[in-house]
């Protein structure tokens, strides 16, 4: 088990944006989490990845418990996320972005430099490696924000929503990319909404509706439950 | 140390958080509503100050009775700095927002060394020397004369801003911009109306310090950094705050100079701040 | 019908041929007419170029902070003061050689930034700039009040020892414009250093996007605080050079807030976070400043603040990213206009 997240809370201002979630992460498996809008998963991800601090609840790490951490601590541990409207430093060029990410694992520019490059080539977007990030479309932004986390060498990777709005040859090329990435021994934990792409990719899926489990399972369990549409669809629905 | 002492400070600390309280809610209106901290603010105190001198010693006008022209002159004033400056850094950095208003400091500074020199210049009316005694500590007339006007002044604003059209239509603009476009609300005039008042409001704290202090050039200098530290504490854009914290602060003041001394007033006041600023950043009543 | 030749490939300038490319030689002419300028030039001119140095140097380490890490100082006079204080106080005292009271002064500044650190990093924009007015200003009263140690408003004279040069003395402006000069490479050196290393490059993340800057592991906070202390450091030497230079200091012109405006000025005239923007700026503003003083000698008060003012205003308003670029482009158009074959390396 690779994370083990149990009972986290977290209350802003009287709404419960995530209440008791508790779930685990098996080492080298896509963990899918999806649910409705607000159902509290991006606040889950900046729970874990130490941008807020849970109310209750303990987030369990390679033997950690990470609650009280600093986002930057946790990104040296080893967890790296992405951000569902990409951030990425946009007066910087390309290479510059990923070297950030590349500079947690050596000091020395030119050694960051390399493992930036190499970065952007797997992920394609080499040829780019000098222009202004502001300048990339919303697509080249997006593998910009996974180089630039892949540069860290992470052990967990959490994707916030990548697949939004794509064609389907960009969705097809996103998902051969995500499974090279794992392939790479990276653990990935991905929120999405578009189904199609959370059950091609996911090992095991988790529901979350107005921030607690509603299920937990393989893709085609989760389909079938009864809970799950109801989250989705309403409750007339169970025949659909 | 006697409690005579301590119970003059204390109502010397009461008078002078008055005013200071006027210029003060100035300060935090700018910033709850055009969202910029004001390093200039001081100058329109300064400015006041000697367009109440100027009018007395080429005109006679007691201050008291130049305080309407002076408000209204630096009503406009506020507007124009506003309009021709501080709207073009609206959406800049920081370091734009900052060192306009500061390099508009210096400007106004030197300009009034230029015009008047360095010289302390005093307004001499025939009640500057008026006492009365107060259970044992001596109030002066022209002090307690600006504690009033300052209070009825910081009153009027506060009506205004909850009863007038106009002032909940500030208040809007200083909760969210957006919105209060949808509603028809142009926040470019709350902008201009939000410093020109402030500015009167500075040169109204100016003016009514004329019977009792003297103007020099860098004289809004030492009362805007003890303004700064009020509306910090008080919690920026926080009106209430920041009178309220006013008479807080210069009373703290006027007791630690008794044991700190005379000179070292402000850095009292400074010490008060930094230690503010590192453990609540929101100030005394906000939400960190 | 023209067969189209293969186009020659770019040939890197190689070994003597650089030695054409005025790129590479006018530098070694500039540094050489810089060495002569001192003997042949009038004091008065020496004067500005060392002020020009001096205010080179605190806008580079201004620079460090308000430009690479994005913390608006407008307090750094604290720094140069504590510089100026220390070493004088402790060679009067003591007779402690500046050169040491130099670092001395400089570790006492990192301390205080330190404690300004701890106390107000996680501030932002004004409100940090506002601490610092805070610190300069109860340093300056400090001073003020603590009369028995700091002769308060009289100020502080350095006893004049003759050419003294391990008191850090000298008869002659000569020495303190190679002295200057070599602190100015040095701290240009510093900042190139910092903006080409990892420091260097988390500084640029976090002024772009601070959360995004976590996200990817860095420590924010560290990384600023490692170039306050720098800044500081840097500032509070510089403060120990102009009180050996003057001879004389007192509160309110090495603690006062118009000197930490003008050192402000000088990075963002030049360009803030830029390597070279502080020494144009530097450049630009003291010979102004030294100009102005010259032609209207005392006879306009505050013409001097009133140039900064307007610069300022005028800067914000106008070009905010400051000057560099533009004169970075009369530089390229300058070596293009001199004899040899000019090929830009970069």
């Amino acid at each position: 088990m690779l994370l083990e997240v149990k009972n986290m809370s977290k209350n802003f201002g009287g709404l419960k944006a995530v209440n008791g979630l508790s779930f685990s992460v098996e080492a080298g498996e896509i963990f899918g989490q999806i649910g409705p809008n607000g159902a509290g998963k991006t606040t889950a991800f900046n729970l874990i990845t130490g941008f807020y601090r849970p109310d209750e609840g303990e987030i369990w790490f390679k033997g950690e418990d990470l609650v009280g951490l600093k986002a930057f601590h946790i990104c040296q541990r080893g967890i790296c996320r992405t951000f569902q409207l990409a951030k990425p430093f946009r007066d910087l060029t390309v290479l510059r972005n990923v070297m950030m990410g590349a500079f947690l694992k050596t000091p020395h520019p030119k050694e960051a430099e390399e493992r930036a490059l190499a970065t952007l080539s797997f992920v394609k977007l080499l040829d780019k490696k000098d222009e202004f990030a502001r300048s990339l479309n919303t697509i080249d932004q997006r593998r910009l924000e996974l180089a630039r986390a892949l540069a860290t060498e992470p052990t967990l990777l959490l994707l916030d929503e990548m697949m939004a709005g794509l064609n389907p040859k960009e969705f097809e090329e996103a998902i051969a990319l995500i499974r090279q990435v794992r392939e790479r021994g990276i653990t990935i934990i991905v929120v999405e909404h578009v189904i199609k792409a959370i059950m091609a990719l996911s090992d095991r899926i988790l529901v979350i509706h107005q921030g607690t489990k509603i299920a937990e399972g393989k893709p085609q369990e989760i389909i079938k439950d009864v809970k799950v549409i109801e989250a989705y669809l309403g409750k007339g629905y169970h025949h659909a | 140390m006697s409690i005579t002492t301590v119970w003059q400070a204390l109502l010397s600390g009461l008078l002078n958080g008055a005013v200071y309280g006027l210029l003060s809610v100035g300060l935090t209106m700018i910033f709850g509503v055009v969202k910029i901290v004001n390093f200039a603010h001081g100058e329109f105190l300064m400015i006041g100050m000697y367009v109440s001198y100027a009018l007395w010693a080429f005109l006679g006008i007691d201050p008291l009775w130049s305080l309407p022209l002076v408000m209204a002159a630096l009503f406009f004033f506020g507007m124009g700095i506003q309009r021709f400056f501080i709207r073009r850094v609206l959406n800049a950095p920081d370091l734009a927002q900052i060192f306009l208003t500061v390099g508009l400091s210096v400007l106004m500074i030197n300009l009034a060394l230029f015009l008047f020199r360095a010289d302390f210049r005093m307004v001499k009316v025939p009640y500057a020397d008026w006492t009365f005694s107060l259970a044992g500590a001596i109030v002066s007339v022209p002090r307690l004369i600006a504690c009033l006007g300052a209070i009825i002044f910081s009153l009027l604003l506060a009506l205004f801003l909850l009863k007038t059209d106009v002032g909940k239509a500030m208040r809007a603009v200083a909760q969210d911009r957006e919105v209060s476009m949808l509603v028809g609300i142009n926040p470019e005039r709350m902008y201009n109306l939000a410093v020109g008042i402030s500015a009167a409001l500075a040169g109204a704290a100016g003016a009514l310090t004329m019977s009792f202090y003297f103007v020099f050039p860098s004289v809004g200098v030492n009362f805007v950094l003890i303004a700064f530290v009020i509306v910090i504490l008080g919690t920026l854009g926080n009106i209430k705050g920041a009178f309220l914290t006013s008479l807080i602060v210069v009373v703290a003041e006027s007791v630690g100079v008794l044991f700190a001394g005379a000179d070292l007033g402000l850095a009292v006041v400074f010490v008060i701040l930094v230690l503010t600023l590192a453990f609540r950043p929101a100030g005394l009543l906000g939400r960190a | 019908m023209a067969i189209a030749l293969p186009a020659e490939p770019e040939k890197k300038q190689g070994g003597f041929n650089r030695l054409g490319n005025p790129e590479v030689y006018f530098p070694f002419l500039g540094l050489l007419i810089l060495f002569i300028l001192p003997f042949v030039l009038p004091i008065f001119f020496v004067h500005i170029l060392i002020m020009i140095f001096l205010f080179a140097i605190l806008g580079s380490a201004w620079n460090l902070i308000g430009g690479y890490a994005s913390q608006l100082s407008l307090g750094h006079a604290a720094f140069f003061g504590i510089g100026a204080y220390t070493s004088t106080m402790l060679m009067r005292s003591y007779g402690l050689s500046p050169w040491i009271g130099m670092i001395f002064g400089a570790f006492l500044a990192v301390a205080m930034s330190i404690l300004l650190g701890a106390l107000c990093f996680r501030l932002r924009g004004p409100y940090f700039a506002i601490a610092t007015i805070g610190l300069a200003e109860v340093l300056r009263l400090f001073t003020l009040h603590f009369r028995d140690w700091t002769s308060g408003a009289i100020g502080l004279t350095i006893p004049f020892k003759g050419n003294a040069p391990f008191l850090f003395q000298f008869t002659s402006k000569v020495p303190y414009y190679f002295i200057s000069f070599f602190f100015l490479m040095l701290t240009i050196w510093v900042v190139r250093w910092v903006g080409s290393s990892r420091l260097g490059n988390y500084l640029l993340a976090i002024g772009q996007d601070q959360d995004a800057a976590e996200a990817v592991g860095i420590d924010s906070a560290k990384a600023k605080r490692m170039a306050f202390y720098m800044s500081s450091f840097i500032t509070g030497m510089a403060g120990t050079f102009y009180a050996q230079y003057a001879y004389f200091i007192e509160p309110d012109s090495v603690f006062g807030l118009g000197l930490s405006i003008q050192i402000a000025l000088v990075a963002i005239l030049g360009g803030v976070g830029t390597v070279w923007g502080p020494v144009v700026g530097a450049l630009i503003i003291e010979s102004l400043i030294q100009f102005t003083q010259y032609a209207f000698a005392g006879t306009i008060y505050g013409l001097e603040q009133i140039v900064y003012g307007s610069l300022l205003v005028v800067i914000i308003l106008l070009r905010p990213v400051g000057v560099i670029q533009w004169v970075q482009n009369l530089y390229g158009r300058w070596l293009r206009c001199l004899p040899g074959k000019y090929a830009p390396r970069s």
